[in-house]
């Protein structure tokens, strides 16, 4: 950090806080389009962080690294938003969906099923996800976070997050192959960054 | 079809090179012989190309409401460049030049004043002062009239960008001060209407 740049914090709390957040913005937009679907709802979203982020800003000008931390919150907010919405109507153990994630074998399609469409039937499929699987994916393969990023944003152990990309992947693999029409899997896995806690 | 799973859950750590030297080898020779891994493999490639599909730009604005919100300020040109040379314990100042653009917002005035403090060694807790006055703010500082702190110095230059607010009419002098060992060094600079 440069000698500029830490008299200028000690003058300026909105200038630190735009310098702090304003190289992560770009890529959390994308990441609040992917979660909630849709550019309106993205910026109630990112509204909602970035006013959470201001009431915070003096814990993420001491981070080395803000961009995970502000990930973690807008995951946090995302989840809020898709539990009020009352897109889940059943309660499932998530600790017993997550030890029978082992169990689940590898998908077995000797063909790429994938390369054949759209990107747009692609990001379909994802959007048929369970919840966590979706976030995972999103987080990982869509925006580039680690697997230990991931994990520290949605605040699963690193295993947990492998797990989760994995049946994702074959997941969306699934949906293409088939065309399923069942109902999302979001239906009956609720669990949130909370609940592991 | 439990090392199918284990070459697949593998696939994140052999893009990244974190993979053991003995195990990569093992997923290689497996997708080789595999025709369900390869085929996941190039799936996987294919979902983050899927992913890496543009969205919509970042609304305007909610870039401007974000920044009227919190006041975040706009870089403007330098309004004013006050040199304070710090040679070893002995201060001195010099003018070395005023240039200003400023920017409007509302009816107030966006101005930055840029110090340059040069030593010629580091300096450590070294004690600064601003004082401003009546109807200029520090940006994201309202209310305050005088800011004070202590800091170390580099050897040679070290820069502060100040992004100053005048109310409209305001006047008066910016004082800045730098004191360091018992010796104190002062410098004014005009602002307001007559600066402009």
């Amino acid at each position: 950090m440069s000698r500029l740049i830490r008299l200028w914090q000690r003058l300026s709390p909105a200038a630190a806080f735009d310098a702090c957040v304003q190289p992560h913005i770009e890529r959390l937009w994308r990441l609040a389009v992917r979660f909630q679907g849709n550019p309106s709802d993205a910026e109630d979203l990112m509204q909602d962080l970035l006013e959470r982020a201001w009431q915070r800003r003096e814990e993420i000008q001491q981070l080395d690294a803000p961009g995970p931390w502000l990930a973690k919150v807008l995951y946090r907010l995302h989840i809020d938003r898709w539990r009020r919405q009352g897109v889940h109507s059943q309660l499932v153990n998530w600790e017993e969906l997550e030890e029978t994630s082992d169990l689940m074998p590898a998908v077995s399609e000797e063909q790429a099923v994938l390369t054949a469409i759209a990107a747009s039937e692609v990001l379909a499929a994802v959007d048929r996800l369970p919840e966590a699987q979706r976030a995972a994916l999103l987080l990982h393969d869509g925006e580039g976070y680690t697997v230990e990023e991931v994990a520290t944003i949605v605040d699963v152990p690193v295993g947990t997050v492998k797990s989760r990309l994995h049946r994702a992947r074959a997941g969306v693999r699934h949906h293409v192959a088939e065309g399923t029409k069942s109902p999302p899997a979001a239906c009956i896995e609720m669990e949130g960054p909370g609940e592991k806690q | 079809m439990t090392d199918c799973h284990t070459v697949q859950q593998s696939f994140d750590d052999l893009r990244a090179g974190t993979i053991r030297p003995g195990q990569a080898a093992h997923v290689r020779r497996h997708l080789q012989r595999c025709a369900a891994c390869r085929a996941f493999y190039q799936d996987v490639s294919h979902l983050r190309s899927a992913l890496a599909e543009p969205v919509p730009p970042l609304p305007r604005r909610l870039s401007e409401r974000v920044k009227r919100r919190y006041r975040l300020p706009q870089r403007v040109a330098v309004a004013a460049m006050l040199l304070l040379l710090v040679g070893g314990f002995v201060l001195r100042t010099d003018l070395v030049g005023v240039a200003q653009s400023p920017s409007f917002v509302e009816d107030w005035t966006r101005k930055t004043i840029d110090l340059a403090l040069d030593s010629e060694k580091a300096l450590p807790g070294v004690h600064i002062r601003l004082e401003l006055p009546l109807g200029v703010e520090v940006e994201g500082r309202p209310g305050e009239r005088v800011l004070a702190w202590q800091d170390d110095l580099d050897a040679g230059a070290n820069r502060l960008s100040i992004p100053l607010m005048l109310e409209q009419g305001a006047k008066g002098e910016l004082v800045a001060s730098v004191e360091h060992d018992g010796r104190r060094r002062e410098f004014r600079i005009g602002l307001g209407e007559e600066a402009r």
